[in-house]
This record gives structure tokens, sequence and C-alpha cells, in this order.
């Protein structure tokens, strides 16, 4: 198969340019898809994924134009149509997931009136067939008990569920084409493998083209038979899978693969991509890439790359192909020493536990708990990184906000270089601030748009009264996080996301800590920028012996940072060990399904159906009776049940609590 | 000449005081003056900000009060007249003076009704005492001179507006300002010269001149609208935070108290209150020595009755967005430092909340005219003895059901109060903007 022009294509895009204003978000973008076919569009946010995606459905924002181009589906130019023939389109044979399943079906419409909307229009049922095609659809998408389902509110299923009610109100209109734009970026990693692997199921079954808009090379390495890499408005590569994942051609392609944190890097410097997408309104003489290409040459700057083409790839770049392809990435190699555990750790927590009281009633009394936290019990040792992991709503981020007491917890202990903390008051707790800080997941939300750079920064320092002179500390603090000094004068919002979680990495450090809780400080940010904030971690881990509790979802990121892990599920860990350990030979069943959810590049060609954990997390206000695990594991015996495991000690320095190793 | 200093003028002065301090500060601090010079580039903002300084000048100058000292009384101590003058009325004299028997329309030289003549004459349209007197005989001069009037006073507006364009100069923000000045001079130019002979704007039921009414309504307005707000935002903004803020029965309790004072029928509560004021005035006469005293405390005692009933619904949405703020990570990130409650309300939640507080603010400005109007007509409002855009209006309702209808006092004081009402509102929105760090320069 030809890899750039397929021979039947169901939608044939052809040098499509979008306009904002001066802005050119979209601009000579070309692409077809063949019936049944995924074609992945791949690249950082800014380059205009989304933008080309909306296009297609002619629902660009107020003031966008489409300037050139032609959309040709099924022999149809879509740009030609009126309104309301694009209308008999848009949801019908055309259509569009989002990547919110939270904000894209509406609150207060049961979700089986916001299927039969649909019906209605595209398929002319109403009434009773319409419920019963409702039914069957939900059925498809793989929602137990459609019948009940199709009269609840969105409110009543959970982000996973929300996401397959979308797909069947997409599949309402029989498209012929599903576009789906980060369909699972919300979702969690159990969740993301029963969603792909529904869409993917779907797809076969129907015939149905899909493009796809992900940011996550993982995803698109299970799902695209053919992927588009885009950078800043242009199509920059077109490539089969198999030849895109042996070896991608673009020097950004390449560079995506690299900022990739697996675990054989561990201990390396990853490698990042310098700078940021150039704005919209940039004008471009050469090549769009040339500012941060590590290959640049003169004729970059100067002339616009053609196509070039070889089996299976075509790619806009002036480099040969051979020469593309031979060249090496050279990665700064730089290994971590492996820290000796000192004796004395630096954190201890045992059997931490934080119960939210559930209120009711006239009189506000006490009707239950959210075990939020459940008996936790980890130790961190100084210079280390001690990874948990979990799905939404296990409860690792309450557990890193009752260290800090921005919690209160309910029970257990919290010793930080053997003080306790659990039992001090505010006022107590005041010096021991300075030891221990956090970094927060959304660097939109963490630093406040009304301060100056240098006010935020130097805020703990205030607080807790550190003597010095706080300018001075404030750009020596800017630089060690790789920022300039003079940036101390600016407000946030003036600075990338990246940028703003190197400030607000720079506002922990202020009062020098000794142990840093990472709440997902990447998970906001794209792979590149995700890559440079890696790297400053390890460095500072490297130069302060800092000691890091990373809370992440991640996995990848947990094998290249971490040597500690421990796993949380329903607020209790359920694993925990050395992480190359646990990773590569993961005991808990639960582990194993999560870390068989994770959508990953090698291997990408077996195209492996991996089992999926079904179900989703049940409520940590009315957990499962015995194991919480339980009515989700695929090896539940009777008397998983009926008694939460112990836990088992399976090797040195590793815990398991499941029944399978008693 | 005996100064007079109100209880308002106090609370307007003070207020002035620490508008013009704040102003000084924030000029020494580098990057507020470059806020501020933000705003000083737009046109819209400087605009709006002139034609809120010309209101100001004129409340401003109706609240420098004084009384007259009595000639007969030139020795011994010296007694001064019961009456309370203003800077204003100094200068309006011959407008508060010359008073008409009843109605005349705009620049008419005859009343507006018929009324039958002493010697026993026709039923006519009797002529004015006043307006349009040095015409004499010649009455059928009477369009001719309002036209010379009129180019006289354009003349002499653009004249002074030839001086502030001088002394100004070009530069941005400066057209705001300067287009604001044209409008004004050559609208002042006319007034002034038609007025030494007309009544502007006509007279009304009881011959006062409605130009002369209009331009006293300024300062209840603004003092309605700045004092009122001195009473609200303190309690909207403190207790809305707090509520917010420390959550719990703290919260519960701050609930009660506002969804308590709003289920009483606003009107209601306030006429119960201004009515038990008002017995206390009355049975404490020696209080006031002059009608103007007695006036002015029953003005702020209103103030301060809408006030305390105003403040709920700005509490309440301040009480949410501090709800959402709290949970935001840059106020986690100050609390895991130990940033102390006060300073994470003060400097985390506050300047977040300044948007809200001002454009409500501005909204509740006009409402506050409004209401005054409403609680005028219940007969709860300002003294009758006061001068107001509400008593206007309120009369303005039974004067538009006459036949004809007599329309000039509810023009004049809707149009003063629309242009002090968009000026404001538009400022408002200037100052939002510029204060917003994300606005790009």
């Amino acid at each position: 198969m030809a890899p750039t022009t397929s021979p039947d294509p169901i939608l044939d895009v052809r040098d499509l340019s979008v306009s904002i204003g001066a802005a050119r978000p979209v601009e000579g973008i070309a692409f077809s898809i063949a019936p049944g076919e995924t074609f992945a569009l791949v690249g950082e946010s800014g380059c205009g994924k989304s933008m080309t995606a909306l296009s297609l459905m002619r629902l660009l924002p107020d003031g966008a134009r489409i300037d050139a181009g032609a959309v040709i589906f099924h022999g149809n130019d879509l740009l030609g149509l009126t309104e309301a023939e694009m209308r008999r389109h848009r949801g019908g044979s055309v259509a569009m997931i989002f990547q919110e399943p939270a904000t894209s079906l509406n609150p207060v419409l049961t979700i089986g009136r916001q299927i039969a909307e649909s019906l209605a229009l595209h398929q002319s049922l109403h009434g009773a067939a319409a419920r019963v095609r409702g039914e069957e659809l939900l059925a498809s998408v793989g929602i137990p008990d459609p019948a009940r389902r199709y009269d609840e509110y969105p409110f009543q299923m959970s982000g996973g569920m929300k996401q397959r009610a979308m797909i069947a109100m997409a599949l309402a209109g029989e498209p012929r084409l599903l576009i789906a734009d980060e369909p699972t970026t919300a979702l969690d990693v159990t969740i993301q493998a029963q969603v792909l692997d529904l869409l993917r199921d779907l797809q076969r079954r129907r015939g149905m083209a899909m493009l796809l808009i992900t940011h996550d090379l993982g995803v698109v390495a299970r799902m695209a038979d053919r992927i588009g890499v885009m950078y800043a408005g242009q199509l920059v590569e077109v490539a089969d899978r198999s030849t895109f994942f042996s070896g991608p051609a673009h020097p950004y392609s390449r560079k995506l693969f690299e900022a990739l944190p697996e675990s054989r890097k561990n201990g390396q410097r990853l490698s990042t991509i310098p700078g940021r997408v150039p704005p919209a309104d940039t004008v471009y003489r050469g090549c769009r890439f040339v500012d941060r290409c590590s290959e640049a040459m003169v004729v970059c700057r100067e002339q616009l790359p053609p196509w070039r083409e070889t089996v299976g790839c075509r790619v806009r770049c002036h480099l040969e192909m051979g020469a593309v392809k031979a060249q090496e990435a050279a990665v700064a190699e730089f290994s971590l020493p492996s820290v000796p555990a000192p004796t004395v750790p630096l954190l201890e927590i045992e059997n931490l536990k934080v119960h939210f009281p559930i209120r009711r009633g006239l009189l506000q009394r006490v009707r239950g708990h959210v075990y939020a936290v459940d008996g936790v019990s980890l130790t961190l040792h100084s210079g280390r990184t001690l990874a948990l992991v979990g799905e939404s709503g296990c409860g690792k981020t309450t557990v890193g906000k009752a260290l800090l007491r921005l919690i209160e917890p309910s029970a257990g202990q919290v010793r930080l270089a053997g003080r306790d903390l659990t039992n001090m008051n505010q006022r107590q707790m005041r010096p021991l601030r300075a030891s221990m800080q956090m970094v927060f997941q959304d660097p939109f939300a963490s630093l406040n748009p009304r301060m100056r750079v240098g006010a935020i920064v130097a805020e703990g320092m205030a607080a807790l009264g550190l003597a010095g002179d706080r300018q001075a500390a404030v750009e020596r603090l800017l630089v060690q996080v790789g920022l300039a000094p003079e940036m101390a004068g600016r407000f946030p919002h003036e600075f990338s996301g990246g940028q703003r979680q190197r400030i607000a990495i720079a506002r922990a450090l202020a009062v020098q800590p000794r142990l840093l809780v990472c709440d997902e400080p990447t998970s906001a940010l794209d792979v590149s920028v995700q890559a440079q904030i890696l790297n400053l971690l390890q460095e500072l881990q490297r130069d302060l012996e800092l000691a890091y509790l990373f809370i992440t979802h991640n996995i990848s990121v947990v094998e290249y940072l971490a040597q500690d892990v421990a796993v949380m599920y329903l607020g209790r860990i359920v694993e925990q060990g050395p992480a190359d350990e646990v990773i590569g030979n993961p005991q808990h069943p639960y582990t194993q399904a999560l870390i068989a959810a994770v959508p990953r590049i090698q291997g990408a060609d077996q195209a492996s159906t991996l089992l999926a954990v079904p179900g989703d997390m049940p409520s940590p206000a009315n957990p499962p009776t015995g194991c919480h695990f339980h009515p989700r594991c695929p090896r539940a015996m009777a008397e998983c049940r009926v008694t939460y495991p112990e836990p088992t000690r399976t090797a040195p320095g590793r815990m398991v609590r499941c029944h399978l190793y008693r | 000449m005996l100064p007079v200093l109100l209880g308002s003028d106090l609370l307007l002065f003070l207020l002035l005081g620490i508008i013009v301090a704040g102003a000084v500060l924030a000029w020494r601090d580098p990057s507020r003056r470059a806020v501020w010079h933000r705003i000083g580039r737009r046109s819209l903002a400087m605009a709006s900000a002139t034609v809120l300084a010309l209101f100001l000048l004129v409340g401003l100058l109706d609240s420098v009060h004084y009384r007259l000292r009595l000639d007969q009384s030139a020795k011994g101590s010296p007694v001064y007249g019961v009456e309370v003058y203003s800077a204003l009325d100094a200068l309006l004299m011959p407008l508060k003076r010359d008073t008409e028997k009843t109605y005349s329309a705009p620049l008419a030289t005859r009343l507006f009704t018929k009324e039958s003549a002493a010697d026993g004459g026709l039923r006519d349209f009797p002529r004015l005492r006043f307006g349009g007197a040095h015409l004499g005989e010649n009455e059928n001069l009477h369009m001719g001179d309002l036209g010379e009037r009129t180019l006289r006073g354009l003349a002499g507006g653009i004249l002074v507006w030839g001086i502030f364009f001088l002394l100004l100069g070009g530069g941005p923000g400066r057209t705001g300002v300067l287009s604001v000045l044209l409008v004004a001079t050559l609208i002042t130019g006319p007034a002034i010269a038609l007025a030494s002979g007309y009544h502007v704007f006509g007279t009304d039921k009881v011959g006062q001149d409605v130009l002369y009414l209009t331009l006293k309504s300024i300062r209840t307005g603004l003092l309605i609208g700045t004092l009122t707000t001195l009473v609200t935002v303190p309690l909207a903004l403190g207790l809305g935070i707090l509520a917010g803020y420390a959550g719990g029965r703290v919260d519960d309790a701050i609930q009660y108290l506002y969804t308590t004072l709003n289920s009483i029928p606003g009107v209601l509560l306030i006429a119960a209150a201004v009515l038990m004021m008002q017995v206390m005035i009355d049975s404490h006469p020696d209080w006031f020595t002059t009608t103007a005293e007695r006036a002015d405390a029953r003005l702020l005692a209103l103030c301060l009755i809408l006030g305390m009933t105003s403040w709920t619904g700005l509490a309440r949405l301040l009480r949410a967005e501090t709800l959402k703020l709290r949970e935001l990570e840059y106020v986690q990130a100050a609390r895991a430092f130990g940033v102390s409650s006060v300073a994470v309300m003060g400097r985390h939640i506050l300047p977040n909340l300044g948007h809200i507080v001002l454009i409500s603010l501005v909204m509740d400005f006009s409402n506050l005219v409004l209401a005054e109007a409403v609680l005028s007509y219940v007969g709860i409002g300002v003294d009758p003895s006061t001068i107001s855009f509400g008593t206007m209006i309120n009369a303005a309702r039974l004067e538009l059901a006459r036949e004809p209808m007599v329309w000039w006092s509810l023009v004049a004081a809707f149009s003063f109060m629309f242009v002090l009402v968009l000026a404001a509102n538009l400022f408002a929105d200037a100052i939002r903007d510029a204060f917003d760090p994300r606005a790009v320069n």
C-alpha cells in the first residue's frame, strides 16, 4: 500500500489552509483515509491538530476561516456544501468524539435522550424504535445493562462510561468516518485500554475510517495504520505504522520519540526539544522546525523543504533520507550514582488514614465515610524517589496532601526525619514546612495570576521567615531551574506550561526542602516539555539530595525516574518494591493489569490485544468486601470476597497484598 | 459667612482624600504606575474619566456648605441665616432664586397653563416673571434672541475648549479627554448663555428651574452611590471571603445571616429602618440646627440602610468565587508554606476577586440611584427637601399623566443619570482591563 495516498479514499484532504486573522494555524495539509483505516495525527499542542479536525467538520471557531483546499468526502467536497447539507453529514456520515467526556454530554438530559436526538436527526427513528436502537448502541459500546443506563443522567456514570456513551452517540448516525480528538487523554490507563479496544473493535466490525488525534505515541502505536506528524500547522511526515515506528524520518518525529521516558533510559538525560512551537502568526521562509532542529543546515532557513518519498514514508525535510536514518541520536549520558539507602529514612508513613465524613440530613449527622486513604505505610530515603502509582480516585493525591497537612489525616503517623508530624498543631508544624514542599499538577492553576514571578518564588521564604537577601535568592533559584533572572518581574501568563512548572519548582525549592511531593507534575505538559521537567528534577535530585514522593499515573515516567514504587488501589497500597522489579515482574493482578494497559511503542507491530481490566474503580465510600480489587480481578477466588489480604513479602524489599501469594 | 460641614460632606471629602492618597502611593510604585499609564493611553477610559470628573466637580462644589451672615445683626455676636447654601448655589444663585409660578416649558417665555388675568381679562398663558423677561414687550424677538444666545454660547464654548486644547496638547488618551471636553463646552456654553435669560430645562410644579434641580441632584446621586458602597463593600468582601475560605460553622453562620436578610422583602426592611430613624430624628429636634443638617442625617442613614441590605448579593457571589479559588493549587501551595489564613485571603484571594467587586459596584451604583427613586416614591427615600434624581423622577410620574404632558423634568433627570452611569460603567471596564495582568500591552 502506498503510504501517502489510499487507493480509494473515503476522505481526501487537499491543501487545506485555515487562518484566524494573521495567524495561520493550519497551512497546506493534505492526507487521505481509506475505509476501515485509522490515520493518526500526532504533534505537540499548538501544532494545529484539533483545528484540522474542526475544519473537516466545518466547526471552526468564530473568526477562523478556511482559506484554501478541499475536503473530499465520499466524492463530495464538504467545503462546497451549504450549511444545511453540511448538517446532514455532521453527526451522520462524519461523527466526532471529544477529549473531555465530562463536558461533552449535556448534564441535564438523560443519555437516552441525547442518543435519540442523533437517531431522530440522521436515522429518522422516533419513539420506541429509537429506544430499541439506542439500547443496541449502548450494548455495542460495552455498557452493561443498557435498558437501565438509557434513562440515566451523565452524572450517574463514570468517566469511561461517559466516553462509551459519547461513542454510542457518535455511532448513532452510522458514520463512515469517525474523528476522535484525544479520545482517551482524560481517562485512566485501564479505562483508556478499554476504550481503545472498543474503538478498534467497532472500527473492524463497521469498516469505519478513523481520524485519531493524539499526542500519545503509545496510543498511536496501538491504533494507527498510518501516521501524520504535524508541526506548526504543517504535516512534516506521513508514514506507515511499521515504517514510522522502526525509524521516524523527520527530525521532529525522532525528537518526539527520544523525549519519551522509558526504563531503558533510566539514569540518562532525556533528549529534549529546545524552545517551543512558534506562534501561529509566525511568517516562515524555510522549514518551520529549523529553530529547534539539531540538524539544521543553511538551506533549511532559506527554502521550504520539498516532500521526499520512500517506501512507506513521505517526509518534508532537506536531509537525505538515508542520512536521517543513519544518524543515531546523540544522547548525553550521565549516569546517576545509585544512592545507597541510608539507615535512617527521611520520611516514614505508618498506617496513614484519611477518612472524609459523609454528612446527611437536617442535623448533618455523619452517615458514613469516604475511605480516601485507608492505612498507607511508606518509607522514603534521602536522595531517592518513591513513585506512588494508581488510577485517579485511588487516594494518591490525598496521601501527598495529608503529608503536608493540607488535609488533616484521620489516623496514623507521619515521621519526617524522626519527628512525628501528625500530633503537631499548625504552629509547631511551621518550621518543618521548610523541609517538605509540593509541586502541583496544573502549572496554570498553581501560580497566582496576579503576582509577579519574583513574589511567587519568594512567598515561601517570606512566610517561613527565612533570612537573607531574598531577591538574590530568587534570581539564583530561577537560574537553577533554567530560567533567566530577569523573568522575576513578569507575570505567570507570559510563560508556557513548562516554564510555569519550572517556576513552581523554584518556589518549592526556595525554602530548601529535603522532600518534594510531586503531584503529577508533568501530566499537563507535552512530551518534549515533560522530558525537560524530568531532566530538571533528576539534576536537582543529584545536586541537592532531594527525596521525591512522585505521585503519577504514568508508568513510563515511573520507570524513568523512580527507584521504588508503590501501587495504590482504593486507598490502600497493594504492591510495593523496587521500581524495575515491580514493573518488570508485577505480582498483584491489579499491577499486572495497570502495566498491561499502558500503550507501548515497543512491539507495536504485533498489534497485541492486551487483556484489559473490566469495569471501573468502585467508590471509596463503599468499598467492596474482602479484597477491594476482587470484582475486577480475573483471578479472584472465594477467599478474596471475604477477607482483605495481609501483606506478603515475596522478595527482599517487595510487598504484595494478594491471596495468590500466601 | 459661617462654613458648615455636613456629615455627608465630611465622608465625601474623606473618601476623596483616601482616593488621592491611594493614587499618590500607587504612583510611587513603578509597576502600578505602568498600569495607570495604560489607562491613560486609552481614549475611552480617559473620556469616561473626564465625564466622571465633571460630575465630581459639580458634586464637590455642591458639598462646600455655608450659612450667610444676616445683615441686621452687625453688632454683637454674629447671627447667621438658617438656610444652608453651597458653593454651587452661589454660582447658580439666579437659577435658585428666580422661581416662576408653576410649570413652564424649556426656554419658554410664558407659563405652561392658562390663567385668568387678575383684572378679569381673557384666560391666557401669562408671561413668566423671569424667563424671557428681558425681552419686555418685544416677545416676537424670542426666537432671534435664542439663536443669538446659542451662537454666542457656542463661540464662548469653542474659545474655552481652545484653551484646554492648548493646555493639554495631543497625545495618546488626550483625544478622548479633548473630545469629551469639546462636547461639554459646546453644551455648557449655550446653556450658560441661555440660562441667564431663560429656564433651559423649564420649570417644575412650584416654578423651580429644572436645570438647577438636575445639577443639585448630582451630589445626592454620587453620595448615595458611593457612600452606600462604602458600607456594602467591606461587609460583602469580609463576610464573603470569610465564609468561602473558612467554611464549616463560620460559613453556616454567615450564610444564615444573609439568607435571613434576603428573605425579608427589601423595601419592607428599608421602610422599617427608615421609619424608625425618622421617629428618632423627629423626637430629637435639638440635634440639628438647620433643616439641611436634618435632611443630611436622613440621607446618611438611608445610605447606611441601603448598604446594610444590599451587601448580600455581592457577598454570595464572592463566597462562591472564594470556594473555587480556595481549591486552586496556588492557594494550596501557599498553605503548604504555612502562610497564615489572613495573608492567603489578602494576597491570593482578594486580588483575584477584584474584577467581580468592581463590576458589581458599578452595576450597584446605577441600581442605588434607581432604588432611591423607588424609595422616594414610597415616601421613605431622601428628605423631601433634598433634591435628588429620585424626587425628580417621582414627580415626573404625575407630570407624565398630565395632558399635555410635562416631559422635561424626566428627560433632564434621565439624561444626566444616563451619562453618569454610562461613564462609570465604561471607566470601571477600563480599570478592570488595565489591572488584568493578562491584558496585552
